[in-house]
């Protein structure tokens, strides 16, 4: 079980992940804009954040990555998006190219079903703890 | 004060005397385009074959060029062929001291803009030059206007298209959920998703309505009926239409107005005060007050329409009127409607020859002051 911070201005689809989220055992908060994300985090530290893209305003989520990345470097990332459906673009996101300026763990095209987006949090939860597990401490 | 807006001119001449002439009589000259503002600059150079002309376009084209007739090389009227052929939305004026009527019809079926006849004087000159200025800037005012209606129609689709979009997520996801049964085979435990889902239609269905409603106000569809109608009235109906859901959430409402026209379509104005009652209980909080009042203002109508909610920041109240504009914050996160309501009736006073306006604090409430002409204050006709 994990605590996860999802961060959403749609307030259904949040309530959606929420549910299948809690029913496998992890303890969800929620945030519906930049700011009030950013209270939580310094509060509570999340293992695991989910954002999408655009909220307040059209960077708000690359802003918000990239603070968070600066403040909590080993906090997975995965971000929504509905923009290359918007924007009719190609472009797909890259770990190893992108993460410099993107630093996100993943970035997962908009709508993604509630249970697919629950297996890709396990899946970053789990290579987040075996990269915590090699590093030594 | 005009606005000033650059014409570039080439004078192509192999009379080096002509071309200077011409440069002088155009040096200071700022002819007028009245009805848009706008004094055209006049930025002149010279060039002297037809060949030099051909090349210039290319890497600096004209907005206008004074083109002789008989030059060495190619001609006046080969270089005028090259253009209708290129398609060039260049004004091209042929000058010429072999003035016929046959060059006339010549260089006018190859798409010149005008002709002068050699000798010419300088009030010609300026003329002409005045002629092709004003057909320049317009056409480039029409082009730049058409233009920023396709980009605005663009924009307006695209977000039409996210908020449309927003609620089909919505239920896809609770459609995973159910599929999924995530909270076990017994239907009773999806009660709550199910009517977050009927919310959603609901909202979807006023979307559609007032997007109707924006598109018939904008076309001009909507037959207005001015006539002298009465404040307190109004108020006391839109405090009705929303009385039911004020009740439910204990929140008062009080209007007065008493003894004060408008001259208005009461229709609109219906629509007008609906939303803004509507919004006033909408955003409150549970105990409330809306109080709405009237004040008379030289030949205005002053109404307020105040709410005790959630108020919003500066920044937001700014862009508050503008289509699908939705303040989105913790305190709005769970109040549906379609961006469009006060869009909407700002559209609307506007066409009765009022406006709306709004101040408010966060925290503390909102209030909307409508301003709708007293009787025998404007002329109906004209509006």
């Amino acid at each position: 079980m994990a605590h996860i911070l999802l961060i959403d201005d749609d307030a259904g689809l949040v309530d959606a992940n929420k549910l299948v989220l809690e029913a496998k055992g992890h303890e969800v908060s929620v945030a519906y804009t930049g700011d009030d994300a950013w209270k939580l985090l310094e509060k509570r530290r999340p293992d695991l954040l989910v954002m999408d893209v655009m909220m307040e305003e059209f960077t708000s989520g690359f802003e918000l990555a990239r603070d968070v990345s600066i403040k909590f470097p080993d906090m997975p990332v995965l971000m929504l998006t509905g923009v290359q459906e918007h924007m009719r673009s190609d472009w797909k996101f890259d770990e190893d190219k992108d993460a410099d300026w993107l630093p996100v763990r993943k970035f997962l095209a908009k709508p993604i079903p509630p249970t697919k987006l629950a297996e890709e949090i396990e899946a970053a939860l789990k290579a987040a703890k075996e990269k915590k597990g090699k590093r030594p401490s | 004060m005009a606005v000033s807006e650059k014409l570039k001119v080439i004078v192509c001449d192999d009379e080096p005397k002509m071309c200077s002439a011409i440069k002088i009589i155009l040096d200071g000259f700022r002819p007028e385009v009245r009805t848009l503002g706008v004094e055209a600059e006049l930025e002149v150079s010279l060039v002297s074959t037809g060949e030099e002309l051909l090349t210039r376009m290319e890497t600096d084209p004209a907005d206008l060029v004074l083109l002789d007739y008989k030059l060495p090389g190619i001609s006046g009227m080969d270089i005028l062929g090259r253009f209708s052929e290129e398609k060039r939305e260049t004004a091209v004026i042929i000058m010429t001291a072999y003035a016929n009527i046959e060059t006339a019809i010549q260089a006018t079926r190859l798409g010149s803009f005008d002709f002068l006849a050699k000798p010419c004087t300088p009030e010609e000159v300026r003329y002409t030059v005045k002629k092709a200025a004003h057909h320049l800037i317009v056409s480039r005012h029409a082009r730049l206007l058409a233009q920023e209606k396709k980009r605005i129609r663009f924009q307006f689709i695209s977000v039409l298209a996210h908020e449309l979009k927003a609620p089909i997520n919505t239920f896809d996801a609770y459609l995973d959920v159910m599929r999924d049964m995530t909270l076990g085979k017994d239907m009773t435990a999806y009660a709550g998703i199910i009517a977050k889902c009927s919310e959603r239609t609901d909202g979807m269905r006023k979307m559609i309505a007032d997007l109707l409603d924006l598109t018939r106000i904008e076309s001009g569809q909507f037959r207005r009926a001015p006539a002298a109608l009465e404040v307190a009235g109004a108020l006391a109906a839109a405090a009705e239409g929303v009385a039911a859901e004020a009740a439910r959430r204990g929140i008062k409402l009080e209007t007065e107005g008493a003894g004060l026209l408008v001259e208005a379509d009461p229709s609109e104005v219906g629509m007008i005060l609906n939303n803004l009652f509507t919004n006033a209980v909408k955003y409150n909080r549970d105990g409330g007050l809306v109080r709405a009042s009237a004040a008379a203002d030289g030949g205005k109508v002053r109404i307020t329409v105040e709410d005790t909610g959630i108020g919003m920041e500066k920044k937001d109240a700014a862009r508050l009127f503008s289509e699908f504009v939705r303040i989105k914050n913790r305190a709005t996160i769970g109040i549906p409607g379609s961006g469009l309501g006060l869009a909407i009736a700002r559209k609307l006073a506007l066409q009765a020859g009022g406006d709306i306006e709004v101040e408010s604090e966060p925290g503390k409430g909102s209030r909307f002051t409508l301003s709708l002409p007293a009787p025998g204050s404007i002329d109906l006709k004209a509006a």
